[in-house]
């Protein structure tokens, strides 16, 4: 049995206009070429660090904002550029969950209105019915339905996480946008949530684009992975194959300098010197190569393609050596 | 698509966590009295305001002599402590014979009443205004927040002079005058929670759970940006009883013999030196008046600034 | 002598319903060059600790302590002034958000300038100089242009680096990190945990690393203390607390972490959350979500001991506050 597959992208690309001075403006690269393909019940993990287009990507898929170009499929229907009636309607099957539990309740609206809030705009449910609905949710995600005249103030951040996530799935939806859903989160609450989530995502047979910075998080919960750097892609493929053997040097580096408990897991760091280059000024050829430990002179002329080496996606001229681990530093 | 399980969530086991919060549900509104309870200038402020209230709207009850009678044989009568005052006139009586006291709870009502319309028109059409320019931004922003420049920069009392000189005197023209200066302040504050609002995750929620404008204005946002426009009234209360009065002393305002604080306070200026409490009761009235809601604004500015919550 | 000794160290708050206590029983001593991580979750007391270590609690905080005492000199009694000057000159503290640690309205090089006048005093072209070595000293390039620049200018690892400059500029021998690399992205987090263990090698300053970070603790810290609910519950060399865990609480903690069950469906997790300040339970106060609960866990509160029985050290720092621990074949198995 093969799951369908709920959210497509193909190549999106999101480009601003920034303002520099008085008459000049520069346009901005915030994502550029993003392609994959989310079943249901699947997890895509998108990885990267702060400035990488993560939260961008996630208001594109969000129906936020419009992509500059590229197409986006959401159930097999376009939702590249839909009109207000299309709009309405896709809305429905893609929901998000914030990184910040503090910022992303009303604080001014009790539980039961903001679960009930989706109801109200989309449905023409009655008074009772809707309150039955949230009350139940708030069930299903582990909090008692007491609390539903409640203010998000009296919550704990984990709490308010699992509101969060209730209100996510008040209007059934295919696709969960997570970013960031436990980074703000104490371990023993982090699990908790990842457990809801993973619970949750069994019975709705949801799919997951699940944006993260913390790669142990991911390797818990992914399926595939998709690791971004200034706004491009530069490794795309199934969790395992990448974690045994990154093929691209930032995939390298991030997994070397997240931090562990396990000694023996703990490899040699690749420390990466400097930081991220400016999106208005990104370098030549590679992005990354002014940081990157493998770089050569062909990085600096030629931008490296996304290409395949046995399963997994990866933009670098040197990947096949950063994989097997032969390249010469 | 999956139907809601009845079963008991896998996720019971941990619903532990829920169990400790406090039992008592509480209120915005409840924890904001707490919190205003605590500063007793500010509740003697509020009780203050509320006895003019009383005075204002049982004027006809409380006062003893009717506000525009004319006791020829008691004219200038001083405070009844004073040598030749009388139990009759508590406060005396102005030039005319008329009963201070009974004037000044009579003005309470007028007070008050402007004080009510003028921040009400003000507020409403600020908010509005304001919420547009930081909804919807580009050129609505541009023209909204350009206008209101342009009425801050003329001087306040001169706008009230030129709205009421076009429109001719009277009260409710004043009104309207006071109400048009004190606008700018309202638009702003609006639009400045407004845009520091706009992008929090809680407005995006809404408009992924298909919110329109009007829900996002109206419903999601402005309950949020009401703590800073409560206090703004508050003290535009006060602001509106002093212009209500200089308006009325420049002759502007009410017309007499309708009795205002500030149209008491001109009509009695030349009796300055020879009976004192002629210009001072009305003086002390509309002092008295705008300290009070200024110590409430200033409470509840505090009551209302989560940052200084324990 | 240790350079640190603190026993018996509590903290608590004056409120207007009453005293609470948020920090109870601290022992710990730290000697010249030792890095000590201190982890624990939210509401654990670490950063209240560290603050009462500093003198920057609120007014209404109560600090009671048998013996406080840095480099031999008690800091309870000592006058509040010799106190400041102890706490600027030897003790030096980074927090979490480099960014708003440093004053927005003021460059860089300003602020660095300022805070060697204080300590150092010297010309103003010696202190500029100096400010520009130390500057180099964290790693931040072409520092002699970068003295003109405003925080807001500067990337948050850039930021936490001058921080981290100031706070070395007067040789502390102590070092207190709250969280330093929290708010940073991974690679640069790796980047400012080298660079601190770095100059801590390298000045011989001891290290206080605070963190909710496991990861971070395990690969920086020699040794670990565990709170829980404003006490420590274990403390004890890394190698001997993160894997061989005696407390049933770090066993618990470590257990929830995702790493530890890669790709596998639910995480085992503790029950219940951490008890407030103000509702903590008769006992131990890990009692009501222990797995390993026994009548006596719930009647009195079992003390901070010695421990001898596993790990291969026979370290005295080694102790954990329980009546059962856990034995080896149960750890990492806590909560199934």
């Amino acid at each position: 049995m093969t799951a369908k597959t709920m959210m497509e992208a193909r190549d999106l690309v999101q480009t601003y206009s920034v303002r520099q001075g008085a008459f000049k403006s520069a346009s901005l690269h915030a994502v550029r070429g993003v392609s994959f393909a989310l079943k249901a019940g699947k997890t895509l993990a998108v990885v990267g660090e702060s400035g990488c287009g993560k939260s961008t990507l996630a208001r594109m898929l969000t129906l936020i904002e419009s992509p500059t170009s590229g197409q986006l499929f959401i159930d097999g229907k376009d939702a590249t550029r839909p009109d207000k009636q299309a709009l309405k309607a896709l809305r429905r099957d893609v929901q998000m969950v914030f990184q910040n539990p503090y910022g992303s309740l009303n604080p001014r609206k009790k539980i039961g209105t903001v679960l009930e809030e989706p109801l109200v705009i989309n449905t023409t449910l009655d008074k009772e019915e809707r309150r039955r609905q949230a009350r139940d949710m708030m069930t299903r995600v582990g909090l008692r339905p007491e609390f539903y005249d409640r203010y998000p103030h009296m919550f704990s951040g984990g709490q308010r996480q699992r509101i969060a996530v209730a209100r996510a799935l008040m209007l059934r939806p295919q696709v969960l946008v997570l970013d960031e859903p436990v980074s703000a989160l104490d371990v023993s609450v982090q699990a908790q949530v990842l457990n809801l989530l993973n619970d949750i995502q069994e019975e709705f047979g949801l799919a997951y684009l699940f944006i993260s910075h913390d790669l142990s998080v991911v390797r818990h919960v992914a399926d595939d992975l998709l690791v971004m750097y200034l706004g491009r892609p530069v490794e795309v493929g199934p969790r395992e194959k990448i974690f045994t053997a990154p093929r691209h040097p930032y995939t390298r580096a991030l997994l070397s300098a997240t931090p562990t408990i396990d000694p023996h897991a703990r490899g040699q760091r690749v420390a990466l010197k400097g930081e991220l280059p400016s999106p208005l000024n990104p370098p030549s050829g590679c992005v990354f190569r002014g940081r990157c430990p493998y770089a050569i002179e062909r990085c600096q002329a030629e931008v490296p393609e996304l290409r395949d080496i046995d399963g997994v996606t990866v933009a670098c001229h040197r990947a096949e050596e950063v994989m097997h681990n032969t390249a010469s530093l | 698509m999956t139907q809601l399980s009845s079963q008991p969530p896998a996720a019971a086991s941990e619903t532990a966590e829920a169990t400790t919060l406090p039992a008592a549900t509480s209120h915005p509104l409840i924890e904001l009295w707490h919190a205003f309870r605590e500063n007793h200038a500010a509740l003697a402020g509020l009780i203050i305001i509320l006895l003019i209230f009383v005075a204002a709207i049982g004027a006809d009850f409380i006062a003893p002599h009717a506000p525009t009678e004319q006791f020829r044989d008691y004219v200038l009568v001083p405070p009844f402590w004073q040598e030749g005052g009388s139990i009759r006139f508590l406060l005396g009586t102005d030039d005319v014979g008329r009963d201070i006291l009974s004037r000044i709870i009579y003005g309470a009502r007028l007070s008050m009443l402007i004080g009510l319309i003028v921040v009400s028109l003000s507020l409403v059409t600020g908010v509005l205004l304001g919420l547009l320019a930081g909804f919807l931004r580009g050129v609505v922003e541009t023209v909204i927040m350009r206008l209101m420049d342009i009425m801050l920069a003329i001087p306040s009392l001169l706008l009230a002079v030129v709205v009421v000189a076009v429109l001719g005197p009277g009260l409710f023209n004043a009104m309207l005058a006071i109400a048009v200066v004190y606008l700018p302040h309202y638009v702003r504050l609006t639009r400045g929670s407004v845009i520091s609002e706009r992008d929090r995750d809680y407005v995006i929620a809404s408009r992924l759970a298909g919110a329109g404008l009007f829900r996002l204005m109206f419903i999601t946002v402005l309950p949020n940006c009401l703590a800073p426009l409560i206090v703004q009234a508050t003290l535009g209360f006060s602001n509106a009883v002093l212009d209500a009065a200089a308006l009325g002393f420049l002759g502007l305002g009410a017309q007499p013999p309708t009795p205002e604080w500030g149209s008491m306070l001109a009509d009695a200026r030349q009796y300055v030196l020879d009976a004192w409490w002629v210009v001072t009761f009305p003086g002390l009235a509309i002092l008295i008046t705008v300290l009070a809601f200024n110590i409430m604004g200033d409470g509840l500015r505090d009551a209302l600034d989560p940052k200084l919550k324990r | 002598m240790p350079l640190l000794d603190i026993q018996n160290l509590s903290v608590a708050f004056q409120t207007r319903s009453g005293v609470f206590s948020a920090v109870t029983d601290i022992h710990l001593t730290l000697d010249k060059g030792e890095v000590l991580g201190v982890v624990g979750e939210s509401g654990s007391g670490k950063s209240v600790t560290m603050l009462a270590m500093m003198g920057l609690l609120p007014w209404n905080a109560q600090v009671t302590a048998d013996r406080f005492s840095f480099d031999d000199q008690d800091m309870l009694s000592m006058p509040e002034k010799a106190r400041r000057r102890l706490t600027g000159n030897d003790i030096a503290m980074i927090f979490q958000e480099p960014t708003t640690s440093l004053n927005p309205s003021f460059t860089i090089g300003f602020q660095i300038i300022e805070a060697l006048k204080i300590h150092e005093g010297g010309s103003r072209r010696q202190r500029r100089e100096r400010a520009i070595e130390l500057l180099d000293k964290v790693g931040i390039p072409a520092p002699a242009k970068r003295l003109g620049d405003y925080p807001h200018q500067l990337s948050g690892g850039m930021n936490q680096r001058v921080m981290i400059a100031m706070a070395i500029a007067c040789n502390p021998r102590l070092l207190i990190a709250d969280e330093p690399t929290t708010a940073l992205d991974v690679t640069i987090q790796a980047q400012i945990l080298d660079l601190l263990l770095e100059l801590q090698q390298e000045r011989g300053m001891a290290m206080i690393l605070i963190t909710h970070d496991m990861g971070v603790v395990a690969e920086a810290a020699e040794r670990v203390a565990v709170m829980y609910a404003g006490q420590l519950v274990e403390t004890g060399t890394a190698g001997d607390v993160f894997h061989h865990p005696r407390h049933p609480y770090t066993g618990a903690l470590l257990n929830a972490l995702p790493e530890r069950h890669p790709g596998q469906g639910r995480l085992p997790t503790i029950p219940g959350v951490v008890p407030g300040i103000e509702d903590r339970p008769q006992g131990c106060l890990f009692n009501p979500r222990c797995p390993h609960v026994q009548e006596d866990c719930r009647q009195t509160r079992p003390a901070l001991e010695s421990d001898h029985s596993t790990g291969s050290s026979h370290d005295v720092f080694k102790k954990v506050r329980c009546y059962h621990p856990l034995v080896a074949q149960e750890q990492g198995e806590v909560a199934p």
